[in-house]
């Protein structure tokens, strides 16, 4: 059985690239594809310790956050598209009309 | 020990259903302007208004007057908690609800007025507030972080404009990384205590026995998410683009409803973390929180004085009365429970006749540039001096209920310094009421304009008396009523809870 402290490792690589990703990219998009990295190295973590703990609550968790994570990218996406309708790019630093 | 079956527990979750009632009326209103939507195939109409209106009223009727008391507090094995402080948030929610909706409905010449996804999206911010506010489960908070986000997110383009696209775009992108961090840490937190529900026993002492930095980050993760959706200090960047596109009533809802829902979860909280529990972390708990509350009213207050919008004036002094509303949330383990509620249903009365009244004057004026509306004090005298005493009442002065507000909140404020002689609370407290000081300046900036200062050109747009008026009077009027019978507002609030 693999250990708990490999899937962490795993999972805090994940965080991590999640993190750099919408830390550095400008493409929103991208961006989005950053956070889904961040939720699902969370995921990886609440599986683990829920085989570590032998209870349930984590795994389920997880489910929920698997579906919370695909509404998100879903209202993400639209959102993304009505930007590039008005903007016609999805680069962040581009997109800039509300400041006077 | 007899074995829990599938069968036991089915039964155990339809026998408290009932309790959940309130929350269902939500749910069926919601689902029922959708299908009016499909009946009138998409086309726009004034009957989902009606429709929201009618079933948030059966709602509240229900939970005011016919409400049952569950045999015990904790419902749906520990996910959501029964009691006074979720009472009080559904009633607060249901509340500010029913005044957007009638403002919605009032709103002349807006085109979300008539949509039914406006309305599905209001009821939606609702039900994610009334369950943030009851919920005692991790998984149950981040469910309804995210019902009240994800609505939020939309619901802020609902103008369907360029600007409005864009804040909303920046909402979801903070937002997503605030829940992506709040989510890393929360496994890190289930990893260590083996479980999810922070009421139970174990839960504080095994993150009590982590070391000091991995408290720190963790608390700090966790923090972050929730002062997101309050608006406080570090995560608020969010907030003044958003009410600036969103529709107004929708603004008034924003910056009352999510706020007053987060802090009851940090009361809930706070109100397990005790020094017995969790000695290390107790300290921690009474510092990380003052602090942020000091940032909060800091940055709130000081940028209020730079505005010269009134939307944007009205945005950072929702921010600085979230500092206000967390700084009761924080005292009220020690203290009573009161100063949150008064300061909880003053906010909800005294910002939504603020909004109104600002809107009033910018369809009059056709501007909400402060200096552009001097003058005005005499061609509309009575917005104006309703408009007087709202400001009076934001600022907490006396005769308003405003000021009993605030004078309660510090009171308790000082009872927890005298309790624990905690120097972040005093600093928390002293901020507050330096606070209180530098808001004169902002709020009284636009009556004074109003009044004292002389404009010859008007450009007069009158329109006869619309009903959002009367709203507005009888907000005004409760500010008022408020403040000389204060002994009343606590009464009804007490025999309700």
């Amino acid at each position: 059985m693999v250990p708990t402290s490999h899937v962490l490792f795993l999972g805090a690589a994940l965080f991590c690239l999640g993190l750099a990703i919408i830390l550095t990219k400008k493409n929103t998009i991208v961006v989005l594809m950053g956070v889904e990295l961040m939720l699902n190295a969370a995921n990886l973590n609440f599986i683990a310790f829920a085989r570590m703990h032998e209870s349930l609550e984590g795994q389920i968790m997880s489910l929920f956050v698997i579906v919370l994570a695909a509404a998100e990218a879903a209202v993400g996406l639209a959102l993304v598209l009505r930007v590039y309708q008005y903007f016609k790019t999805a680069d962040i630093d581009r997109i800039n009309s509300v400041r006077e | 020990m007899r074995e829990v079956t599938i069968t036991d527990r089915l039964s155990s979750i339809s026998e408290q259903l009932p309790y959940l009632l309130p929350e269902g009326l939500v749910a069926i209103t919601l689902l029922a302007v959708v299908l009016a939507n499909v009946i009138l195939k998409g086309k726009d109409h004034r009957v989902y208004g009606w429709i929201t209106l009618v079933g948030l009223l059966i709602a509240i009727g229900y939970l005011c007057f016919f409400s049952l008391t569950p045999p015990s507090s904790t419902l749906f094995f520990g996910l959501i908690q029964w009691d006074q402080h979720s009472q009080y948030v559904k009633v607060i929610a249901l509340l500010g609800t029913i005044l957007t909706t009638l403002w919605s409905l009032s709103a002349s010449n807006e085109k979300f007025r008539s949509k039914g996804e406006y309305y599905v999206l209001v009821l939606g911010l609702l039900l994610g507030a009334m369950f943030l506010g009851a919920s005692s489960h991790l998984l149950m908070v981040y469910l309804a972080l995210e019902t009240l986000s994800l609505s939020g997110y939309l619901a802020t383009h609902l103008k369907e404009d360029k600007r409005s696209a864009e804040s909303s775009m920046k909402y979801l992108l903070f937002g997503a990384v605030s829940s992506g961090v709040l989510l890393y840490s929360l496994s890190w937190v289930y990893g260590v205590t083996g479980t999810l529900n922070p009421l139970s026993p174990t839960f504080w002492s095994q993150l009590n026995g982590l070391p000091l930095l991995a408290q720190i980050v963790l608390g700090l993760g966790v923090t972050f998410a929730i002062a997101f959706k309050i608006s406080a200090a570090p995560a608020h960047l969010w907030a003044p683009d958003v009410y600036e596109t969103a529709p107004l009533p929708l603004v008034a809802f924003f910056s009352v409803v999510p706020k007053i829902a987060a802090a009851t979860l940090l009361l809930r909280l706070g109100l397990v973390v005790s020094p017995e529990t969790a000695p290390g972390l107790n300290s921690y708990w009474g510092t990380l929180w003052p602090a942020i509350i000091v940032a909060t009213l800091l940055v709130g207050n000081l940028a209020a004085l730079l505005q010269g919008k009134a939307m944007r004036l009205m945005t950072y002094s929702s921010i600085a009365h979230s500092g206000f509303l967390l700084l009761a949330a924080l005292a009220a383990p020690w203290a009573s429970v009161d100063a949150f509620r008064i300061y909880g249903l003053v906010y909800l009365i005294m910002n939504f006749a603020a909004f109104g009244l600002i809107q009033q004057l910018h369809q009059h004026t056709g501007t909400d540039r402060i200096s552009q509306w001097k003058g005005w004090g005499q061609q509309l005298p009575y917005p104006a001096i309703l408009l007087l005493v709202v400001m009076i009442a934001l600022v907490g002065l006396p005769p308003t209920a405003g000021f009993i507000a605030k004078l309660i909140t510090l009171s308790a404020v000082f009872d927890v310094y005298s309790h624990t002689e905690s120097v972040w609370m005093a600093w928390a407290g002293g901020i507050g009421l330096f606070s209180t000081v530098v808001a004169l300046f902002y709020y009284l900036k636009i009556p004074y304009f109003l009044f004292f200062k002389k404009n010859e050109i008007f450009a007069t747009n009158h329109s006869r008396i619309s009903y959002r008026e009367v709203l507005v009077s009888v907000l005004t009027l409760l500010l008022l009523i408020g403040f000389f019978r204060s002994d009343l507002m606590l009464e009804a609030l007490n025999r309700l809870f």
